[in-house]
């Protein structure tokens, strides 16, 4: 075990407690924004450790770049999908589960 | 019965369901689902015998599973045009 | 990681059963799609990474994107939510028990079945040299057993065919309205890197992991998102450009065969020299064809047009 592998597992431990609030967040909250805040946050975060965990783990810097490319580019998906659901959700079309006739 | 492969269970439990919703489930849509689930259940199967190849899974049943989740993509994107024409016969197009 | 597999195969199963008894047909869609997704961490698992990037790209990806935008047009009358458990009815129970029976024949089949010399796999591993490709799966795919990719080609052009046989052509002008400012920037932003990729997988089926179905899977989603965002519509009236490059893959496939027939006696042979440009030659041009077949299968149109802000 060295410092490096030890810090990775730290930070992977660390980014799957972040998935695991996210989790529960959309589970337990009551309306689809809240859920939405959680899922959206939490993971990103979660996403952030864990990436940073699996680069230090790589020890190749070109790894480590595609990885953070992998994280960037799921970022700025998560939040445009997300953006999308809430304001989906806003235009008063909200949670139904069948589609309108 | 050890050592009994967890992936083989997923594989002929798909099949099952599949086979299952396909004979019970009334809506199409939900027929074409479980088609699906047997065509990724014999998917699972396949891979599964390829893995007895001594050195490096086998590449012919891999291949064979490539061509095969097209062919189910192409199949079942006709199958939902046509339940999309069963179910709206009258539409003309505004969609 | 035994822990791992025993998880992700006990996962399939649930969302299995999930898929067939979901009580709305919504529920029964999404539990499918995240099968898709588990599936292709499946192949991951069982060293089939090809498979994982084609499940992820098309399996789950396009089909369910198909699969939902085939469940918003579907009028709310015709959905009757269903709870179709095997004790419901004697047609239920008769099913569940020839499930269970199939279940248990295979389950019996698969562990019991001593293995088999695969001559197929090993002549195939065996010839790579020869093949002009590396990736033992992409020289399957486009030279030892190339007939199977040039009728699959077929059998996706048939589809498309058909589909647009049944689907009423949409009224120019029908698509779905963008949201939002957001998403038609975010998507020009994301065009090229997704582009990027898309290209590199086709490129890289001559090596390691890809080639033309992931790469044209990834091209076909560029499309939709294009499509999804406004961006590109689809369009009633097809150019000949369009239809040529449909039938692109299955033209530079076929030719390839028969011009060489004099050089190397054989249909669909390929001289030493030449394997491996030609190989390539023919994964792009399958992949162009892939890709505008499925996003084509997507809008539903013959034609694709680029929208007017």
């Amino acid at each position: 075990m060295t410092l490096a592998s030890i810090t990775a597992s730290v930070l992977i431990v660390v980014g799957t407690a972040f998935y695991i609030a996210g989790t529960v967040g959309l589970l337990r909250f009551p309306d689809i924004h809240s859920r939405l805040h959680a899922l959206t946050k939490a993971d990103n975060t979660g996403l952030g450790f864990l990436a940073l965990g699996v680069a230090l783990l790589s020890g190749s810097p070109r790894l480590a770049v595609l990885i953070a490319l992998v994280w960037l580019l799921a970022l700025i998906a998560a939040s445009v999908a997300c953006h999308l659901i809430a304001r989906y959700a806003l235009d008063g079309t909200d949670s139904d589960s069948e589609p309108r006739a | 019965m050890s050592g009994i492969d967890p992936f083989a269970l997923a594989a002929a439990g798909l099949m099952a369901f599949g086979l299952y919703g396909f004979c019970v489930c009334r809506h199409p849509l939900r027929r074409l689902l479980a088609i699906n689930l047997v065509g990724n259940g014999v998917f699972l199967a396949l891979i599964l015998i390829a893995r007895r190849l001594p050195d490096g899974p086998d590449p012919v049943p891999h291949a064979m599973v490539l061509t095969g989740i097209v062919i189910a993509v192409s199949a079942t994107a006709f199958g939902l045009a046509l339940i999309r024409r069963q179910a709206r016969p009258e539409d003309d197009g505004n969609d | 990681m035994m822990l791992l597999d025993g998880v992700l195969a006990l996962l399939l199963l649930l969302l299995a059963g999930r898929c067939v008894t979901a009580a709305s047909l919504l529920q029964a869609i999404v539990a499918f799609i995240v099968l898709g997704l588990l599936l292709a961490l499946s192949w991951v698992r069982l060293q089939a990474p090809d498979l994982a990037l084609a499940e992820a790209a098309i399996g789950a990806g396009l089909l369910g994107v198909l699969l939902l935008g085939t469940w918003r047009h579907l009028p709310a009358s015709g959905i009757h939510h269903e709870f179709p458990w095997p004790w419901h009815g004697m047609k239920q129970a008769v099913s569940a028990l020839g499930g269970l029976a199939l279940a248990v024949m295979l389950a019996l089949a698969l562990h019991e079945t001593a293995p088999e010399p695969a001559a197929a796999g090993e002549t195939a591993l065996a010839q790579l040299d020869a093949a002009g490709v590396k990736q033992p799966v992409t020289a399957v795919l486009l030279n030892f057993r190339a007939y199977d990719t040039l009728l699959e080609m077929g059998v996706l052009l048939m589809a498309l065919i058909g589909a647009l046989i049944v689907r009423r052509p949409l009224q120019d002008g029908s698509r779905i309205a963008p949201a939002t400012l957001l998403s038609p920037s975010l998507a020009r932003l994301f065009l090229p890197p997704i582009l990027l990729i898309g290209l590199y997988l086709v490129w890289a089926g001559a090596y390691s992991p890809g080639g033309a179905f992931q790469g044209g899977a990834v091209l076909a989603g560029a499309g939709v998102m294009l499509a999804l965002t406004g961006l590109l519509r689809g369009a009633s009236v097809d150019g000949l450009w369009l239809r040529g490059l449909l039938a692109l893959g299955a033209i530079v496939f076929t030719t390839a065969g028969v011009l060489l027939v004099p050089v190397t006696g054989h249909f669909m042979a390929y001289p030493d020299g030449l394997v491996t440009p030609l190989m390539v030659l023919i994964e792009f041009s399958l992949a162009i064809s892939i890709a505008l077949s499925l996003l084509l299968l997507f809008t539903g149109t013959p034609g694709l047009a680029r929208s007017r802000p």
